[in-house]
């Protein structure tokens, strides 16, 4: 075994959360993949998990270094700037992401990035007449 | 200020560029004669504006002895992110890929480390 297996084994060993731990964070992750264009909440990925809000919030941070709700927030980003750098209008992206009103995802968009969606889109595609 | 490149020392620039077009399945985006050397880059297939990883020439001698310090301690020198590492760790397998480390879980991602046959280690990583 060479010194960087045995230290992957030693820190993955004394560090991180028990194996049936990890399953369940891994469950919350992948229904948040599934999800993420949905309306949903803490409550719901929680119930996906079979963990408390509370430990849930903890043990998501610990394994992938941000909340659930960061982790929602930047897929939905991608998505949006993916939709839109492919030239999707901005109610086609809004109603893909679940949103449930355009000034409500506009909000949201600039928030998150800086920029309206009509601003992203304007620098991604300049030749689009948007 | 934007990360375009990132780099791996390699032994010998002609078999590295044919492990990582080859067998890892990267395209060359870059070969530019510089003297005895060339600047040499290869992208990923999925994203091929995106990173570049410079094959970079070993002539530093220092370099080679940190190259080799970290090999035989089986660390990567970079790490490739894979939709399915088992697959992928099939696949290579079937290649004749050496692998140190056969898929491992760490937490929420699994890990694997093969060898480049360039003188470095190389982790690929599928976050669960």
């Amino acid at each position: 075994m060479t010194y960087y297996n045995s230290q992957v084994l030693k820190i993955r060993d004394s560090y991180l959360p028990k194996q049936y731990l990890i399953d369940r964070v891994v469950k919350a992750k992948q229904a948040i993949d599934k999800h993420y264009c949905s309306e949903i909440d803490l409550n719901f990925i929680s119930r996906e998990a079979f963990l408390s809000k509370f430990h849930l919030i903890r043990l998501f941070k610990i394994c992938y270094g941000q909340t659930p709700y960061q982790q929602i927030t930047e897929k939905r980003m991608a998505k949006a700037e993916t939709l839109l750098s492919n030239g999707a209008g901005i109610s086609e992206t809004c109603h893909a992401l679940g949103f449930e009103s355009q000034p409500s995802f506009c909000i949201y968009f600039k928030k998150h990035s800086g920029l309206t969606p009509t601003g992203f889109q304007k620098k991604a595609i300049p030749d689009k007449l948007v | 200020m934007k990360i375009k490149l990132t780099s791996v020392t390699v032994k010998d620039q002609g078999k590295a560029l044919k492990f990582y077009t080859e067998i890892l399945g990267f395209v060359k985006k870059k070969e530019i004669p510089v003297g005895e050397h060339k600047w040499l880059t290869v992208v990923s297939k999925e994203e091929q504006n995106g990173v570049e990883l410079v094959l970079e020439p070993l002539a530093f001698e220092p370099a080679q002895v940190y190259q080799k310090a970290l090999f035989e301690a089986g660390i990567p020198a970079t790490a490739f992110l894979v939709d399915d590492i088992n697959k992928e760790f099939e696949r290579l397998k079937g290649l004749d890929v050496v692998f140190s480390m056969q898929p491992t879980q760490m937490g929420p991602v699994k890990l694997a480390v093969f060898n480049d046959t360039c003188g470095n280690n190389i982790q690929i990583f599928q976050v669960l």
